[in-house]
């Protein structure tokens, strides 16, 4: 099955949105406009998640990308710039002359190399899913591994487990470093003057 | 349809710009940005070729990257502020000791 030209039309569209905020996200000098621009990004990729039937993960995209990551990066951006004597967040790409260049450049290569593989593999049409086919049910019995979807897939339910387990994991974690000693004694982060410095 | 290998070239160009910027930038919290932006390009390959066989495998897969990388930016998050109060910076070369 070809791609018809509306297709094609907005797959250049949004995958130029997409390459375009993604190099703004690396290329910006404030951190707050890439993560404003990682948005975009996010946000575009969701979009191609939808034209490859992936409707369920879209969603999933925009929640937990958007609404979680994002917000989350956007909070210690806030909390990390407070007056003068705020750690210095503007630090520009070091695309000037010398060593730091090559780094750079270890990047693009590795794109150019990508490229040529993937160019040289000819990869062929689509076969996509059939137009009966229930996508999310589908994701929902797969994750238990439960029969009744209708689209063929392996089951998911020790990984489910497995991602359960390393979540609690992270959330601890996140407490745990939040938490600051003075004096001896653990403090907690939430107090009532915010934990600012004396 | 389009064709798998667009959004193929898609995910390696969005995988390599978070690598440059991983490669280029000292800031930390780039870093966690960047390394988004690669699950994100390898997400889109899971996603393409999960189309491509017509096999739902790699949608649940591409679910559980994005559950891990929610994880990852929690800790991540947290080590930065972290490394704000204990170096009064976000510069990654700067933090050359541990210190508890």
């Amino acid at each position: 099955m070809a791609a018809t030209a509306y297709e094609l039309l907005a797959f250049g569209l949004f995958a130029a949105v997409t390459l375009g905020s993604s190099l703004g996200v690396v290329l910006v000098r404030d951190v707050w406009h890439a993560a404003l621009l990682l948005g975009v990004a996010l946000l575009s990729v969701a979009v191609h998640f939808v034209m490859l039937q992936a409707e369920f993960l879209a969603a999933m995209q925009v929640l937990v990308y958007v609404g979680g990551v994002l917000i989350l990066i956007s909070f210690a951006v806030m909390l990390l710039r407070r007056g003068e004597d705020s750690p210095d967040l503007q630090t520009s790409p070091e695309l000037k002359l010398g060593s730091h260049l090559f780094r750079g450049l270890g990047a693009v290569a590795l794109f150019v190399v990508l490229a040529w593989v993937v160019l040289r593999a000819a990869i062929g049409d689509p076969a996509g899913f059939g137009a009966d086919a229930s996508i999310t049910a589908s994701i929902g019995y797969a994750l238990f591994n439960l029969p009744g979807g209708n689209v063929p897939v392996e089951g998911f339910l020790a990984p489910f487990e497995i991602v359960d387990v390393v979540l609690v994991a992270a959330l601890v974690a996140a407490v745990m470093l939040a938490r600051r000693e003075v004096g001896g004694s653990l403090m907690e982060a939430l107090r009532p003057d915010g934990g600012e410095k004396r | 349809m389009i064709p798998t290998t667009y959004y193929v070239l898609l995910g390696a160009a969005v995988f390599c710009i978070g690598l440059f910027g991983i490669l280029t930038r000292r800031n930390a919290l780039m870093f966690l940005i960047s390394v988004e932006l690669m699950l994100n390009g390898a997400n889109v390959n899971l996603v393409a070729f999960s189309q491509f066989h017509g096999n739902l495998t790699g949608q649940p897969f591409g679910l559980l990257t994005l559950a891990l990388a929610a994880a990852e930016v929690a800790v991540g998050i947290g080590i930065v502020l972290v490394l704000a109060r204990t170096f009064d910076d976000v510069d990654v070369t700067e933090a050359v000791t541990m210190r508890w």
